[in-house]
């Protein structure tokens, strides 16, 4: 999971395209981030992610997250395109057409 | 008993103390019945994690370990606090016990409750307690007694809250139903409570159905206003103009 991510940062850097996570590793606390830290280092974890504790209700709770990792696709507009879609080629293909999409409507 | 730490029990009326009094007594032996089937249940995993160990260290084949957990010990023990307080309100706690931590091979206690709630308690005040612990009958297969029980709530009991209650918790488990007719009859059942004018009934069905209105492919993504790990506030709308994939996730 995380090492396809990190490719696909890569790949997208110069085009319409974000990773956003939801990290439900306890970042708010010290211990947390701590660990946190020692493994997105480890990892090569780059991307921003929301602290999914500390709020109230919890950003997972709110979004009735049943199961982890969950992956929504979202468009420019802001509208859900896919939900877990988590063959890596998929990925790739359903990325590919929504980043177009935004480029095309940026001209 | 003594209760002078508890501000209802001294504030009581002559005549309601008794009750007061019967109800903290029921409430107590229900946590201890809850402690000691945590406990039981701690116990019964150590001793599996012990013998596969054990046989591992030896070269043995792994023993046969039953999938559930020893609860019948414990619904037995909540079944007789449920007889001695049986016809009260404070029976329904033991039943709520039984409805929530039965196993799977547990399916004709959890009936007997769902049938004595149906029978003695639908028009109590405090049976709204254990409409919420339905998800694990729903399991077992037990739909028809649940129904009928919601059915009977809704007909007899006084309170109107109760009643939308009783409506709230059977849309949510139709909606997380296996049939579409299920799932079909949940969702207009939650958009019937989220009209209601109880505003906290109102706002649990929204809750209840905002996988439905705002998270289907199609629907405009419902803003996330947070932190980043760093501390640093953001919003999911500030990557408007981007393709974003949006990951729950951890490293755990």
């Amino acid at each position: 999971m995380i090492p396809h991510e990190r490719s696909l940062v890569d790949k997208y850097k110069n085009r319409p395209f974000a990773l956003i996570g939801v990290n439900s590793d306890g970042t708010h606390q010290a211990k947390g981030l701590a660990n946190y830290r020692k493994q997105a280092e480890k990892m090569g974890v780059t991307w921003r992610s929301f602290q999914d504790e500390g709020n109230s209700p919890r950003i997972s709770e709110d979004w009735h997250v049943q199961g982890w990792p969950t992956l929504y696709y979202i468009d420019h507009k802001g509208i859900i395109r896919h939900k877990n879609v988590r063959d890596e080629a998929e990925m790739e293909r359903v990325l590919e057409e929504m980043i177009a999409a935004a480029e095309q409507d940026a001209k | 008993m003594l209760l002078s730490f508890s501000p209802t029990f001294v504030l009581a009326q002559e005549g309601e103390a008794g009750d007061v009094e019967r109800r903290q007594e029921a409430q107590a032996a229900h946590d201890a019945l809850v402690k000691d089937l945590t406990k039981g249940v701690r116990e019964w995993q150590r001793k599996a994690q012990q013998a596969v160990a054990e046989a591992r260290k030896n070269n043995k084949p792994l023993p046969a370990i039953a999938m559930t957990p020893p609860t019948e010990e414990y619904l037995g023990r909540a079944f007789d606090l449920a007889k001695e307080h049986a016809g009260e309100d404070t029976a329904i706690l033991f039943h709520g016990f039984v409805l929530k931590y039965a196993g799977s091979k547990d399916a004709e206690s959890v009936k007997k409750s769902l049938v004595t709630l149906t029978l003695d308690h639908a028009a109590s005040p405090t049976i709204g307690d254990a409409l919420g612990r339905l998800g694990a009958a729903m399991q077992l297969g037990l739909r028809e007694p649940i129904m009928e029980l919601f059915t009977e709530v809704i007909d007899t009991n006084p309170s109107a809250a109760v009643k939308g209650t009783a409506m709230l918790e059977r849309g949510k488990l139709l909606l997380a139903g296996e049939s579409e007719a299920d799932k079909k009859k949940g969702l207009q059942e939650l958009e019937a409570v989220a009209k209601m004018a109880d505003k906290k009934l109102a706002a649990a069905a929204e809750k209840a159905l905002f996988p439905i209105t705002r998270l289907q492919v199609g629907c405009e993504a419902p803003d996330i206003v947070g932190k980043d790990v760093d501390g640093v506030a953001f919003k999911l709308s500030d990557y408007r103009g981007k393709a974003v994939l949006l990951d729950f996730w951890g490293f755990w």
